[in-house]
């Protein structure tokens, strides 16, 4: 069965980037773009392998989710990738559980290394 | 030997000639006939026996100075027979042209019939009692004209002579002070100072401008100066004092003047210091209001000012001062509507309030936790701050217990410090604006980075994709092309933005420990792929190379070091790094066989901006190395540069393996 991968993206294009890339290494993709859909989707279906965030989200800090599934006995062991173009969001303290942090704009060699890694 | 019993004719004779008193005859008709050696010496000539008529002087005046004719001289006169010619003061000019003075006796001589037939005439030379009188008429004058009062008197301090200068100082006429004692003159609370006078001068001291008080006849006491000197008879013994007394109100006034004008300016000059050298608007006004009020002698001072905070928030301040010390208001804040500030102005420069009762919103103003011994405030000067477009932006309000206390000069004064007050308050909110701007710059930089950088990961992201799939070998190299591009906007976003936060002291770092030798060969190994110019050689990679610092900012460097040694030497083929470590820190060497750079590039590649001459091609913001720069000091270490132009360049750092934080 397909690892599924949630991914919270607000910028269509990016999200259809992560998308492509990760649906042709055969994970299983899905790309909200903002919380409050992420949550809805999330609360009625089964948790994803691995789940990718953007800070900068029209609805809120991505790093909240972060915090929140990192704290939640039922989400605490799924791998979380952080993702920013600003830096400074690597050292927040709402990150420090997660699992990795992605500098955008990425490489996407190194991007699939990290999600891999998270994976095997 | 025959006793003398009679005299002759000769014995007249001899009498006459041997006289030491000037004498000589005249005939009826006015012809000399005989004179003595006396007469000769005086008139400086020897008259010719029966030539020279009635005197033998070159010329005659009365003792005004009025030329007399020699034929209405007074033994002319006589021989008239006019009787009344007789002991008159004459002024005569001798052979030589000088003057005597002389008193004539002429007398007649007549024959034993009664009939006139001459005349002889007695000169008494007058000349240096009167030069005497002439001197002690010009002392004299001296002395009454002196401006000083000059007065003597005797050992027992008894008044003896008083001149109208001292009529003028003291207001007593002689006649009424003269026999008086002078301690008339001094305060009771000085009266044993005349004993002491009294006894320097009967030591035959003198005493030397000697300043002290005095009461005038009308009770004002007034200052001066006494200059006293012994008074001694001709046999030498002190029998007085002679005393000069010289007003000296005006002089103690100038001094009193030039001390207050050296007092305004040493406080302009405090004032001035204060704003050059500070910054804090509080503090400089609490300086400000300290030494006015000082100045002014006033009781109270208060100075409202508008600042503007960061926020761009204006809110009005206030400092306080007593004549002593400042005042702190920190618990009892007064209010001052702006409606009220201009009220009271309304256009006036100053204004005098001469009872803050009957102005109820200034009276509430001094409303002060103040010293109780302040007596309650009267009067008030109010002065109002405006700014360099006149807007009212402050005002300085000095309260006065006393009355009768303004005056031109303070409030002059006053407005020349308002108007540097002014400067500083506008001095304060461009300084504030400029803070204002430099935050909304930084935080522009900040959003504008992040949201450039978006459409960046798509582009890099679809390249990269497209790099993988099957193109002809053009289509990659310009793909290549495209993506080093990409590479070279994302830089340059990144040392913006880390430029702005160095400008606002935000660059942070986050310290882990970790092993420096493995950081580069991961780098270098990144490199291998996207450098193919290039061959990098990583020498003593194996090693203990743990070091406590920002992992991010230490690749940062490393990547801008490796960069450069690639981009400055396009003709090369390799690029070595060297790794170093001690006990204490870890140092690494990035050595190009490039262009090289000159003495004084070399002194500033770490300057922001700089960019070395003829490379702008090749060149990004120039920014780079002023960031690595930036981030090595700011880990404790160093960064240096050893170069020869053409020669290629070997830059290195050393940073401590620990951090002490």
């Amino acid at each position: 069965m397909k690892k599924k991968i949630y991914v919270l993206e607000d910028d269509a294009d990016i999200g259809e980037l992560i998308a492509f890339l990760l649906t042709e290494q055969g994970y299983e993709v899905s790309v909200f773009s903002t919380i409050a859909s992420f949550r809805q989707y999330a609360n009625h279906n089964p948790l994803p392998a691995l789940l990718i965030i953007d800070v900068m989200l029209p609805d809120g800090n991505g790093l909240d989710v972060c915090k929140e599934w990192k704290t939640a006995a039922t989400t605490q062991s799924i791998p979380i990738l952080v993702m920013s173009a600003y830096e400074d969001y690597r050292h927040d303290n709402r990150a420090q559980d997660a699992d990795g942090f992605i500098s955008k704009p990425f490489d996407i060699k190194s991007f699939l290394v990290d999600v891999k890694a998270q994976l095997s | 030997m025959k006793e003398l019993d009679a005299v002759d004719d000769s014995i007249f004779t001899e009498l006459f000639l041997a006289s030491p008193v000037a004498s000589y005859i005249c005939n009826r008709t006015g012809h000399i006939v005989a004179f003595n050696e006396a007469a000769a010496l005086l008139w400086g000539c020897r008259p010719e026996i029966g030539e020279a008529k009635w005197s033998g002087a070159v010329a005659i005046y009365d003792p005004g100075g009025r030329a007399i004719p020699v034929k209405e001289s007074p033994m002319a006169m006589v021989l008239e027979g006019d009787e009344n010619a007789a002991d008159v003061e004459l002024i005569i000019e001798r052979a030589d042209g000088t003057r005597r003075h002389v008193l004539v006796f002429p007398k007649p001589i007549r024959s034993s019939e009664g009939h006139l037939i001459g005349g002889h005439n007695t000169l008494v030379d007058i000349t240096d009692y009167k030069q005497y009188e002439e001197r002690q008429e010009i002392l004299s004058e001296i002395v009454q004209s002196s401006n000083d009062a000059i007065v003597s008197k005797n050992l027992n301090g008894i008044i003896l002579s008083w001149n109208k200068g001292a009529q003028r100082i003291f207001g007593y006429a002689e006649s009424e002070i003269v026999g008086k004692s002078v301690e008339t003159l001094i305060p009771s609370y000085l009266k044993n100072e005349e004993q002491m006078i009294l006894h320097e001068i009967s030591e035959g001291r003198k005493v030397d401008q000697y300043q002290t008080i005095r009461v005038t006849k009308s009770g004002k006491e007034i200052p001066v100066s006494l200059t006293i000197s012994p008074m001694r008879n001709k046999q030498g013994q002190i029998v007085g004092a002679s005393k000069i007394a010289r007003d000296i109100s005006d002089q103690i006034q100038r001094e009193q003047t030039i001390q207050f004008h050296e007092q305004q300016l040493e406080t302009l000059h405090a004032i001035g210091r204060v704003i050059s050298e500070k910054l804090d608007t509080s503090s400089i006004i609490q300086t400000v209001i300290n030494s006015t009020t000082h100045l002014i002698a006033a009781d109270v001072g208060l100075c409202f000012y508008r600042v503007t905070d960061e926020e761009g928030r204006s809110t009005l301040s206030v400092s306080a001062a007593t004549h002593e010390t400042a005042l702190h208001l920190d618990e009892h804040r007064i209010d001052l509507e702006d409606g009220v500030i201009h009220a009271i102005f309304s256009g006036e420069d100053a204004v005098r309030v001469d009872d803050v009762c009957e102005t109820p919103y200034i009276l509430s103003l001094f409303d002060l936790p103040m010293n109780p011994e302040i007596p309650p405030i009267r009067h008030c000067l109010a002065i109002p701050i405006r700014s360099a477009d006149k807007l009212l932006i402050g005002a300085m309000f000095f309260g006065y217990s006393r009355l009768d206390v303004f005056n031109n000069a303070d409030e002059d004064m006053m407005r020349s410090i308002a108007s540097l007050v002014a400067v500083t308050l506008d001095n304060a909110r461009l300084f504030e604006e400029v803070n204002a701007l430099n935050l909304k710059k930084n935080e522009f930089i900040a959003l504008a980075s992040h949201e450039l950088k978006t459409p960046l990961t798509t582009t890099k992201g679809y390249l990269q994709i497209l790099e993988r799939s099957e193109i002809d070998q053009v289509g990659r190299r310009f793909l290549t092309k495209a993506l080093k591009q990409l590479e070279r906007i994302n830089a340059l976003i990144s040392e913006l933005l880390d430029i702005s936060k160095i400008e606002a002291g935000k660059l942070s770092f986050h310290m882990e420990t970790f092993d420096l030798g493995e950081l580069i060969l991961d780098i270098v190994e990144t490199f291998h792929f996207s450098s193919r110019t290039h061959t990098i050689f990583v020498n003593n990679a194996q090693g203990n190379y743990l070091v406590e610092a920002d992992r991010q900012r230490m690749e940062q460097v490393m990547i801008n070091l490796i960069t450069n040694a690639i981009k400055y030497s396009p003709d090369a083929n390799n690029v070595h790094i060297t790794l170093e470590s001690s006990l204490l820190e870890v140092s690494v060497q990035v050595t190009d066989e490039g262009m090289g750079l000159g003495h004084d590039q070399q002194e500033k590649v770490f300057t922001r901006f700089y960019q070395v001459e003829g490379t702008s091609k090749m060149a990004g913001l120039g920014l780079g190395l002023y960031l690595s720069k930036e981030i090595i000091d700011r880990h404790g270490g160093y960064i240096g540069v050893n170069s020869r132009l053409g020669k290629g360049s070997t830059f290195y750092f050393s940073i401590p393996r620990r951090q002490n934080q």
